[in-house]
């Protein structure tokens, strides 16, 4: 005799097979940091060129925020963490 | 008050001070330091919180220390980490917040031990620069949000009266934009 396999419940695979959810960092503007050192920051850090950090600053100037990284929660964890030694305004969350 | 910073070879900066202005930057390192030291005072004290279980602490005795903080520039220095989740930026702040505040103290730190005392410029070499750059920008901070700095706050500084009492920390808060500025031109 054998026993009726045991049905596999259909979320549990779902979360197994579906790619990770990238997760990104937002830095977002504020009137006490220098546009020239959000740059710096951004060249520094990140590896930058100087023209992609000084787009990335004017858009966080600009339009209030910008997201400056993706990745893993975990990564971005560890960006937003060195964005506050810095001392930029960051937050992460889920790229949606 | 001048400010003259000068790179010279091999990525060495000097940076003319004189002894009135070191005083007061030295005056305003000590008071970063003691504002990183009062987030430490956020723990509660031992003993403060009962026992729920004899012998156990209080699981959510640490709580106090995980989120934002009361002092506004603190808060600032220490920004929430997830905007709507008070749980996950708990629990950022559980294990990375002493990270970030070991940064700002090591900056403070190097900036406070190679100040000087104004008799000669000080020679930085490019690491002590970025260390530099990073301890006057929290001091920016921290003096922006105790006076309370919104955009555009130029005009709104330019009007006050040449007596108001915030007006001598906003002329520390300019210098040090300069000087945080030219630091970031001779920076590599």
């Amino acid at each position: 005799m054998s026993v009726a396999p045991v049905e596999l419940e259909q979320p549990a695979v779902e979360g197994l097979l579906k790619p990770d959810v990238p997760w990104v960092t937002i830095v977002w503007n504020d009137p006490i940091n220098l546009m020239s050192y959000v740059t710096y920051v951004f060249q520094t850090y990140f590896g930058y060129s100087k023209k992609k950090a000084t787009k990335l600053m004017l858009d966080v100037h600009h339009e209030g925020r910008a997201v400056v990284s993706t990745g893993t929660r975990e990564e971005m964890e560890r960006d937003v963490g060195a964005m506050h030694g810095f001392g930029l305004w960051a937050t992460l969350q889920k790229d949606d | 008050m001048s400010l003259e910073i000068k790179r010279e070879r091999h990525g060495v900066v000097t940076v003319a001070l004189d002894p009135h202005e070191v005083m007061v930057v030295r005056s305003a390192c000590e008071q970063l330091g003691e504002l990183f030291d009062s987030r430490d005072a956020d723990a509660p004290a031992a003993g403060s919180v009962p026992e729920v279980i004899p012998g156990v602490m209080d699981p959510f005795a640490d709580s106090e220390r995980h989120t934002l903080p009361e002092d506004p520039a603190l808060a600032r220095l220490l920004p929430d980490a997830y905007p709507d989740d008070p749980e996950a930026t708990g629990e950022f702040r559980r294990y990375s917040e002493s990270d970030v505040l070991a940064f700002k103290r090591s900056n403070l730190q190097t900036m406070l031990s190679t100040l000087g005392d104004g008799a000669e410029p000080v020679r930085l070499d490019q690491r002590q620069v970025q260390s530099w750059m990073y301890a006057i920008n929290d001091l920016r901070l921290t003096i922006g949000t105790r006076l309370d700095l919104e955009e555009g706050y130029g005009e709104a500084m330019a009007a006050l009266p040449p007596e108001d009492p915030r007006l001598p920390l906003f002329y520390l808060y300019e210098w040090l934009s300069a000087l945080q500025d030219g630091l970031i031109r001779v920076a590599r």
